[in-house]
């Protein structure tokens, strides 16, 4: 005995038609998720500031490395100098982040020090970003590869891919 | 389905929703359950069933229905004749447990609906043993049909607006700034993230020294982003001002601008 079947060519045409709607909204949803993502570059950072009486000078090299939903890691690596002393700076920041109206809202979850970093003076460490510290930043392209971070005080770096 | 095609088909045997066996040869409907004598069809009735349910899901016209049942086995072909024989075929699939399956389409004609149809083309599969029936999506109604069209008018608009919002609005904001001038062959460009700068307020001979104290070299082509807070306001003693210059060189055409270095300054001036 053979049983043959009858297949509705409608109903085919309707999900096949379903299936690509689907597939593109979730594609595109995919995208804009990717869009507002913190990017991926790095930075050489030279700053002056006086506190009081004292002068810091900080050389920095930053690599932002985006890792996983809405979280990057902030490489920090160089020295900071108060007067004629200078300290190794070399410490990895772990930071998430929200955005919203063009604005990302960023927060340290872990400072880790490495070996070499060298800097016990609580006034240096303020100098640099500390856990459980909130960023309010704006991220504007400049180029193709390079984007600008600026907080709502001032601009901070022109980074690169 | 055409006259020619029907005629071309060998005469066949139905199971019709796993409920009734058709015998197109034998012209008789019989109760795959109920213990009851088959119902013998009559030639113009078996011609019509046979129509129809090799058109399962389709719409019959009544003119197509009226030519392959009457007019090409030289009958007189009429509206009303046809009327009564599609309701002699629904009483008779009521008696057998199937209320609605032939569908009056008005102003198109007449649709056979069995949610399963087999047909079955080997002669030791003619016992009066229930075939197990092979699902067939059964056919939405006309109302199912325009939710159905509904919602794929919505899911795809919806897809043509993401993916258009996806494709063309700007991964991130582009840098907003002025140019305020060259020093040597640096092209100086406030910037604007937050406030327009003053033009008045810009001193270019200022940040000409700015370059020179971070030992940034003008003598190639280079941008520099500069920001400074004095170019905020003409209060030269503010507290905490800031100033902030970008060195990019020229980089190739693809890539205009090249790695950057950063300098930040603030004085803690009261």
């Amino acid at each position: 005995m053979k049983l043959k079947t009858y297949i509705n060519i409608q109903s085919v045409f309707f999900i096949l038609v379903l299936l690509i709607a689907l597939s593109i909204t979730l594609f595109s949803t995919y995208r804009l998720a990717m869009k507002n993502r913190v990017p991926e570059c790095k930075a050489i950072k030279t700053s002056f500031t006086m506190v009081g009486s004292r002068r810091f000078e900080k050389v920095l090299l930053i690599s932002i490395v985006p890792v996983g939903w809405h979280k990057f890691n902030v490489l920090l690596n160089g020295n900071i100098s108060d007067g004629d002393k200078k300290y190794a700076i070399s410490r990895m920041m772990v930071a998430d982040y929200t955005f919203r109206d063009g604005y990302y809202y960023i927060k340290i979850l872990e400072n880790i020090r490495h070996a070499r970093d060298s800097t016990a003076d609580a006034e240096l460490n303020r100098q640099l970003p500390a856990k459980n510290r909130v960023y309010l930043m704006r991220i504007e392209k400049v180029s193709d590869n390079s984007y600008i971070f600026a907080d709502n005080h001032a601009p901070l770096f022109v980074c690169s891919k | 389905m055409g006259v020619n095609q029907f005629i071309a088909q060998g005469i066949m045997r139905y199971i019709i929703n796993n409920n009734i066996k058709y015998h197109e040869d034998r012209s008789e409907l019989i109760s795959l359950y109920d213990d009851i004598p088959p119902i013998v069809l009559t030639a113009t009735l078996n011609r019509l069933l046979s129509a129809l349910v090799r058109n399962n899901n389709l719409v019959l016209s009544r003119e197509t229905l009226l030519m392959q049942v009457w007019e090409v086995h030289g009958q007189v072909a009429s509206g009303n004749n046809l009327n009564n024989t599609i309701s002699m075929l629904r009483k008779m699939f009521a008696s057998l447990g199937e209320e609605e399956i032939i569908v009056t389409l008005p102003r198109q004609g007449f649709m056979f609906c069995a949610k399963q149809l087999n047909t079955i083309d080997d002669e030791s599969s003619l016992d009066d043993k229930p075939v197990p029936a092979i699902a067939v999506q059964p056919p939405p109604s006309k109302r199912g049909w325009l939710k159905r069209k509904i919602l794929l008018a919505v899911l795809s608009v919806v897809a043509v607006l993401t993916l258009a919002w996806a494709m063309f609005s700007p991964e991130h904001a582009s840098i907003t700034y002025k140019s305020i001038g060259v020093v040597d062959k640096c092209d100086i460009r406030a910037i604007g993230t937050y406030h327009l700068v003053k033009q008045a307020y810009v001193n270019l001979p200022g940040i000409a020294a700015d370059i020179k104290r971070f030992g940034l070299d003008c003598s190639l082509p280079a941008t520099i982003y500069y920001y400074s807070s004095s170019t905020l306001h003409n209060n030269r003693d503010i507290y905490n001002s800031v100033s902030f210059v970008a060195y990019c060189p020229a980089g190739l055409k693809k890539n205009p601008v090249s790695e950057c270095e950063n300098f930040y300054e603030t004085k803690d001036v009261h």
